[in-house]
């Protein structure tokens, strides 16, 4: 248990509450718990439109994942050690711990189509804010509204604010670039440059104007190590990594985005593309992660959700229906609509 | 049954077209060969490399000809490459997207202007700016050898100009194809990691850097081949020299100058197997930036695919 503590950075709680509150339901009892719900929705026929919006192969991917926790990968057991902390308490709502991205009265529109519709939410500190929703709801411009990458986007616009710490993201003395470096950003397809491995890592810290060899190297190795990938290419960091599998090339993606030292990453999808050991090696990381970055995490896998992260945000039609604790929203949503979605039952 | 004949003779019939066109290069190799065979029989190697150009007497070689070619051509390509590639840019990145489409098909339209017509304009407005720039030229640079020779305004230098300005929409179009295929993640990532826009478009040109230089090849290509308008221009006069200033001859010149008047076998042999090097170097010159183009767009889906986990890294 101390280990598991010292491991947490998370300094605001002193330590001598975490043992007197008692442990949160961790992820092999969450499961457990889950699949003892009444499962009338499984059963119940996709309507069709909403059949064909998801992926099969996700669901595909997803469902082996649900079994009982006997049959899951032992590192399972220690993520379910590494969710044990404080209750954070639904009563208390989401408002009250320490918002890292705080969003209000947000819109965005394409051009004339208004997309997301006065979107409010508190992202948390160093936890992970899963975002999930039916296609095409708004996650993803949601999400790009953060880091302003909806800025490349000719004819889009924002309006409501989003403040990372209290600055906001769209005031006019925003250092847009600054931002992207505070804020990271991983995309649903893994997207590395045609240079080498090294170079992948080392491109955001070279805009940055990092020259020193030394110190190249040593970040490198850090990010590279962070993302779960130093062993399978210590020995190639000058190769393509083009070369790499898709799951290597994500964590690669993964890592160049941590070299420039972000508070924050934001991953769109980063697993739809992986199979499933590939998607449990990004899942394991974002767990390491969360001790260190605010993480917001745009995921389609219910089971994801529910495995990955803290808080979980249910969109629909470009609005937010539910922000709660994943397990609310998982085990007690207060919300028909996220009930139906979280169940498989749709509309 | 049915459907799968049908299937064989539309390979067949592809297939036959595909050969043809082979079958045609190949013709065209071989005749020129045939054709210059007493010149080949007679200078053999040397023909590459002496000067002489005597008709009278019967003594060929090629050396000037090769040497206005490629130097011409290669000033141009000098010249027009950073300008065609900053219409690319320019067109692809920067612009308004209203001006895109209209500012692509005005480039492509200069692509469309017979070479006669530059030649033209060569003579009546290049010719005597060159003459002037020629004529204010000081002394002192005079006497170094890429400025030394006669003020004419014809010369290396108008030949170089006419030539760029012929290539520019070349490798300014295949260029912003090239750059509007890089696939816009690659702008993301670098976005994404704090990149101004110059630097993401530094990645843009990074990703196409092979499919670029093949463009910029493509025009170095146009311009070996380029007959009427540096005819016009370049002065006509075999030798080989650096000065810009100079009158010199090209390969395709050449042959467009004398075939009529070359009387004597010998003679015509010699033109055609000038034919046959300008053959030689442009369709090296063109599978080079072909291959070249080919593999950035192969690229360009390559990291999308995604490869089955190797065993190792479930082990890890
Ligand atoms: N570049 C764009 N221009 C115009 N409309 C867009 C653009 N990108 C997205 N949209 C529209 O905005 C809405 C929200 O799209 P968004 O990509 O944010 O959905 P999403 O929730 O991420 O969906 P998915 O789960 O399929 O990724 C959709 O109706 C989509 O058609
Ligand atoms: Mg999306």
């Amino acid at each position: 248990m101390m280990t598991i503590e010292m491991r947490r950075r998370d300094a605001a709680e002193p330590a001598g509450e975490d043992a007197s509150v008692p442990p949160r339901a961790g992820r092999a009892s969450f499961r457990a718990e889950r699949d003892a719900l009444p499962r009338t929705g499984v059963d119940v026929p996709f309507p069709d439109a909403v059949r064909r919006e998801r992926d099969d192969a996700e669901w595909n991917a997803a469902v082996p994942a649900a079994g009982p926790a006997a049959s899951s990968p032992p590192q399972n057991t220690n993520h379910a050690q590494l969710l044990t902390r404080t209750q954070p308490s639904a009563q208390e709502g989401p408002m009250s711990q320490e918002a890292k991205i705080s969003v209000s009265n947000f819109d965005f529109y394409y051009g004339t189509a208004k997309v997301l519709h006065g979107i409010n939410l508190d992202i948390p500190d160093r936890k992970v804010t899963a975002l999930i929703g039916p296609s095409g709801c708004g996650k993803s411009t949601f999400i790009r509204s953060i880091n302003r990458m909806n800025d490349i986007i000719p004819d889009a616009r924002a309006s409501g604010s989003i403040t990372i710490d209290g600055q906001d993201v769209y005031g006019g003395d925003a250092d847009v670039v600054e931002l992207r470096r505070r804020v990271g950003m991983v995309f649903q397809k893994s997207n590395p440059f045609p240079k080498s491995i090294y170079d992948n890592v080392a491109y955001g810290l070279r805009i940055g104007g990092m020259r020193n060899k030394r110190q190249l190297d040593e970040i490198i190795e850090r990010s590279l190590t962070r993302a779960a990938l130093w062993h399978e290419v210590k020995d190639r960091l000058h190769a393509s990594a083009l070369a790499l599998s898709g799951g290597q090339q994500q964590r690669l993606c993964i890592a160049r985005a941590l070299a420039v030292d972000p508070e924050i990453v934001l991953m769109d999808e980063p697993a739809s593309a992986l199979d499933p050991i590939a998607t449990s090696k990004i899942e394991e990381l974002i767990y390491e992660l969360k001790d260190n970055y605010t993480i917001v995490i745009v995921t389609h896998n219910m089971q994801q959700a529910a495995r990955v992260s803290d808080r979980t945000a249910f969109f629909m039609l470009g609005r937010l229906i539910e922000y709660a604790e994943t397990n609310e929203i998982f085990m007690n949503p207060k919300e028909k609509m996220t009930e139906d979605y979280v169940t498989g039952r749709f509309g | 049954m049915k459907r799968s004949s049908d299937d064989r003779s539309f390979r067949i019939g592809t297939g036959a077209f595909a050969a043809l066109v082979l079958l045609i290069v190949l013709g065209i190799a071989f005749e020129l060969t045939r054709q210059s065979a007493l010149s080949i029989a007679k200078f053999g190697l040397k023909f590459w490399t002496t000067s002489t150009w005597d008709p009278v007497s019967g003594d060929f070689g090629a050396l000037p000809f090769i040497w206005g070619t490629l130097y011409s051509s290669i000033l141009a390509l000098l010249l027009a490459t950073p300008i065609a590639l900053g219409i690319a840019i320019f067109i692809s990145e920067l612009s308004p997207r209203v001006l895109r489409q209209p500012l692509a098909y005005l480039t492509e339209l200069l692509a469309a202007i017979p070479s006669i017509v530059y030649g033209l304009w060569g003579v009546f407005v290049l010719v005597p700016i060159v003459r002037k720039l020629e004529l204010a030229t000081p002394a002192a640079l005079k006497k170094i050898p890429l400025f030394n020779g006669p003020p004419l305004g014809v010369g290396m230098l108008a030949a170089a100009l006419i030539l760029a300005v012929m290539v520019i929409p070349f490798t300014s179009s295949v260029a912003r194809e090239i750059l509007k295929n890089v696939p816009s993640t690659q702008r993301e990532a670098a976005y994404a990691l704090g990149a101004t826009r110059w630097e993401a478009i530094k990645v843009a040109i990074g990703f196409g850097k092979s499919g670029i230089i093949g463009a910029v090849m493509l025009g170095f290509g146009r311009a070996l081949g380029e007959t009427m308008a540096v005819t016009m221009v370049i002065g006509n006069s075999p030798q080989v020299s650096a000065s810009l200033f100079k009158p010199q001859y090209t390969m395709a010149a050449v042959i467009a100058n004398e075939f009529t008047e070359a009387a004597d076998e010998l003679y015509l042999h010699a033109l055609i197997e000038i034919g046959l090097l300008l053959f030689i170097i442009t369709v090296g010159v063109n599978l080079l930036s072909r291959m070249l183009i080919w593999s950035t767009k192969r690229r360009a889906v390559a990291p999308t695919i995604v490869t089955p986990i190797v065993a190792e890294e479930v082990a890890a």
